[in-house]
């Protein structure tokens, strides 16, 4: 397989990238001097992804399919994935999000055995009818297991009231009554659709040689029949405009927990959607990082604590804020933070807290280098809309005032909602 | 470059670890200390530490400056490790050469370190009023919000009931009591006598030059003390009968704890047999418990088995309906069986050997748990190194965890559940 190696001196990386001839993309990140060694086979298909238009027709499944599938993939009648993959000393591991599946092992040893196998697991079903009823119990667990979980219902609880029944909102492992929807031929369907190696990327670090990495996918996608690439037009809905109504609910916690989700315009596309990712890490930084007075001042009131964070998430059919923690006073926590946007929208920011904000996040970014399974993940997510996540660096260096300033204004502070969970009376 | 120490003249070991894959350098300092009813006074000390220094008064200050120090990273911990308090300031900074120009990164970033951990910001000779009552109200909410997370709720109140009497059962923070008695005067009384007399390690990890950090750390980090206070040796817990303990909760999904005790820990030569039998049990997807609860009766989403290897002690947890804690803990208990009859198939022996290793070899490229397995050395008063755990993991037969196996003794099992049965 010919690769291509792009170098990214400044920070000491490079990345070798390749097409096998079954389609799949294939991407190294050489790493002398670890022991670890990583890959991760991943599809831009999540739980958001359940319409879609396959060559001309409409193709709807039930929430939570994804991430059933997910599941399924692990099984095969005559031998357990998991037990090959501890025979060779690896670790392996599978996840879903509202935008990509991913499955992936870490190892020191054995790595094309390991690379095999997860190149022949993911792509070769070997699930059974009987299996797919039995994983509906499990599946069944594992949504109860989040259900007790108060961070959780908060954070749905803000999902649901900005985006109503949009699946972005919907619990990404479905709900009990969907599992009893999906069976083995929908489950079959949906792999030959969404698990396409002309839709997916296999991406690998550690210290390995390229040339043999490149050379030994090459074989194995070749003794591999593939159906032809589908024409696939996803269908995910654009939400409705306009917010719903505040959530509560009581749950055995110690004190409220809160989350305040505040709705911005999704992205024109994803390299849009990367951009603005920068962007709003760099006016988090200034509105209500650790370094910031704001930040400083509702800690020293006893507003918020450590448990205070934020989420930023931007796609191009939806993108919000969700700011969540534990507080005594939720609804005046909410305020003060809307109310600070509105400040900084009509006051700006000064190039002192961009330059400093700037060369924190320039480190943070060298610091997570140090991470090989992050920067992974990172690259086939990246991957998978288009992008190049180490060159968001150069992208990072050259922010300004003006950029933040130009999507501070283009915030609707009143696109918000409140999520509280209280504690029982 | 391999792994060195030295001593500096005040008795802390200074341990510099080169990882050259690394683009940062790490520099913690570890203060030990007995967990006894002093907790509360004790654990809030980092979290003082981190609020202001003599030139920086406040934290917006201190982390503006770090900030400017290219994203340094600064944080604090009190980590649990047997009956001991681990207190934690460090940093974590990107190596000069990524950075443009010819930076004093690392000896700015010292000057920090140094302040925070001997210069905090102090109001009539003692913390700042503010601060501590600050800082106790957040600990207090870290203590309350336990409740939070059902599971670790449940195992917090496992350890409550297997050993009621000794300080392993003590939340890390002390209780909400002793946390609203500490004072200005207690918390700096404490301080300074943790300063003075608290085991003490600086641990320097990731790329660095040799001399230019040993220069930078005995320059900066040469505060008086007392003749060194040295640890006391781990203390297992007496043997008990098991009981089982059921409490109520309004949660769909029940969670279960078990408890059980033995006589080998780090410090015996079983200790790799030890990690082998767990491993066998309960550490893996290919292990007793998921293989059995899981995936042939479908009982649960997670189940599994960890060591705490310092107290010599197992917990086997799992997210259950409340209905199935008869059947779950039937099986559960016919594992611990096989396993000390020895019915251990090669390829679990084998599977679970492999999985171990790649897992100590992998820890090579994880600073943190490089980190974690000195702290684990020092505690329990035995240094595993990765390679000598790796050798030694060769050398375990199945008569070895059978061994081991025979030791370990179910002492209290602990469900949490709403409804049902």
């Amino acid at each position: 397989m010919n690769y291509q190696v792009i170098e990214y001196p400044v920070l000491g990386e490079k990345v070798c990238i390749g097409k096998a001839g079954s389609g799949l993309t294939c991407i190294f990140l050489p790493k002398p001097g670890f022991k670890r060694k990583f890959a991760i086979l991943a599809t831009p298909y999540g739980a958001i992804n359940r319409r879609a238009q396959v060559d001309g027709e409409e193709f709807v499944t039930p929430a939570g399919i994804a991430h059933f599938l997910e599941h399924k993939m692990f099984e095969d009648p005559e031998t357990s994935i998991e037990n090959i993959f501890a025979s060779y000393g690896a670790s392996t591991n599978a996840f879903t999000t509202h935008t990509m599946t991913a499955y992936l092992f870490s190892t020191a040893e054995n790595f094309y055995d390991c690379l095999d196998l997860l190149l022949d697991f993911v792509q070769k079903p070997a699930f059974t009818e009987e299996g797919v009823i039995a994983e509906r119990s499990i599946i069944a667990q594992e949504i109860k297991m989040y259900r007790d979980q108060p961070n959780w219902a908060v954070y749905l609880g803000a999902l649901g009231g900005m985006y109503g029944d949009h699946p972005v909102a919907e619990d990404i492992a479905g709900r009990e009554e969907d599992l009893e929807q999906i069976d083995y031929q929908l489950l079959c369907k949906c792999h030959e659709l969404f698990y396409n190696p002309g839709r997916m990327a296999l991406v690998v670090a550690g210290d390995i040689d390229a040339e043999e990495l490149f050379t030994f996918t090459a074989a194995n996608q070749e003794k591999k029949q593939f159906p032809k690439l589908p024409e696939i037009k996803s269908l995910v809905p654009q939400p409705q405009p306009g917010i719903g109504s505040d959530f509560r609910a009581s749950m055995e916690v110690s004190r409220p927990l809160f989350c305040l989700g505040l709705r911005d315009w999704p992205g024109r596309d994803w390299q849009d959607c990367r951009r603005r990712e920068m962007i709003v890490s760099l006016f988090l930084e200034i509105f209500v990082g650790k370094n910031s007075p704001f930040y400083n001042r509702l800690y020293d009131e006893g507003l918020i604590d450590d448990s205070f964070g934020v989420d930023y998430a931007c796609t191009p059919w939806y993108s919000h804020f969700i700011f969540g923690g534990e507080t005594d006073a939720p609804q005046r926590l909410a305020q003060e933070l809307l109310e600070e946007i509105k400040r900084l929208q009509a006051c700006g920011i000064s190039q002192q807290q961009l330059d400093v904000n700037l060369r924190k996040l320039i480190g943070l970014f060298i610091m997570d280098l140090n991470g090989l399974e992050s920067t992974v993940m990172a690259c086939a997510a990246d991957w998978l809309q288009g992008g190049d996540y180490l060159a968001r660096f150069e992208e990072l260096r050259s922010l300004t005032k003006e950029d933040v300033e130009g999507f501070l204004q283009s915030l609707d502070a009143d696109q918000r909602i409140l999520s509280v969970v209280n504690p029982l009376e | 470059m391999d792994y060195t120490q030295q001593t500096l003249a005040n008795g802390v070991t200074l341990h510099l670890l080169p990882m050259e894959n690394y683009k940062t350098t790490f520099i913690g300092a570890f203060l030990y200390w007995p967990l006894g009813d002093d907790a509360a006074k004790t654990a809030i000390v980092p979290h003082l530490l981190q609020r202001g220094t003599v030139t920086y008064p406040t934290a917006r200050e201190l982390r503006a400056h770090l900030a400017e120090l290219y994203g340094t990273q600064f944080g604090i911990g009190v980590l649990k490790r047997g009956e001991n308090l681990v207190l934690q300031v460090r940093i974590q900074l990107v190596n000069d050469q990524y950075l443009p120009g010819n930076t004093s990164l690392l000896e700015e970033a010292m000057d920090i370190f140094r302040e925070v951990l001997l210069y905090p910001y102090t109001e009539q000779g003692q913390f700042a009023a503010s601060y501590v009552q600050g800082e106790k109200r957040n600990i207090q909410s870290r203590i309350k919000s336990l409740l939070n997370d059902k599971s670790r709720f449940a195992f917090h109140r496992c350890l409550q009931h297997l050993c009621p009497d000794r300080g392993y059962s003590n939340n890390k923070y002390g209780s909400l009591k002793q946390v609203e008695a500490v004072t200005r005067e207690t918390a700096w009384q404490q301080y300074q006598l943790l300063l003075q007399n608290a085991a003490t390690d600086i641990y320097v990890c990731g790329r660095f030059d040799q001399e230019r950090i040993a220069d930078a750390v005995s320059s900066r980090l040469q505060w008086p003390r007392n003749p060194g206070r040295e640890l006391d040796k781990p203390l297992p817990l007496e043997k008990r009968e098991h009981q089982v303990i059921r409490e109520p909760m309004d949660i769909s999904q029940g969670k279960l704890v078990m408890a059980v005790n033995g006589r080998v820990t780090q410090n015996s030569d079983l200790y790799p047999a030890l990690i082998l039998y767990n491993g066998i049990l309960g550490g893996f997807p290919h292990s007793k418990l998921f293989q059995n609860v899981r995936e042939q009766r479908g009982l649960s989403y997670y189940i599994g088995s960890s060591l705490d290897s310092i107290m010599g002690l197992q917990f086997i947890s799992a997210g259950i309906d409340a209905g199935s804690f008869k059947e779950t803990t039937e099986v559960v208990a016919d594992q611990l069986e096989d396993m000390r009859r020895g019915n251990i198939s090669q390829d679990e022996l084998e599977w679970t050997r492999s999985r171990l290793q790649t897992g100590l070899l992998q820890m090579y490229d994880d600073l943190s748990e490089q980190v974690a397995l000195a702290i684990d050395a020092r505690i329990s008063g035995r240094r595993w190194t990765i390679p000598s755990l790796i050798e030694a993991l060769d050398a375990v037969s199945i008569g070895d965890v059978q061994e081991v196996a025979k030791e370990m003794y179910l002492q209290t099992t602990y469900f949490l559940s709403g409804g049902g049965d």
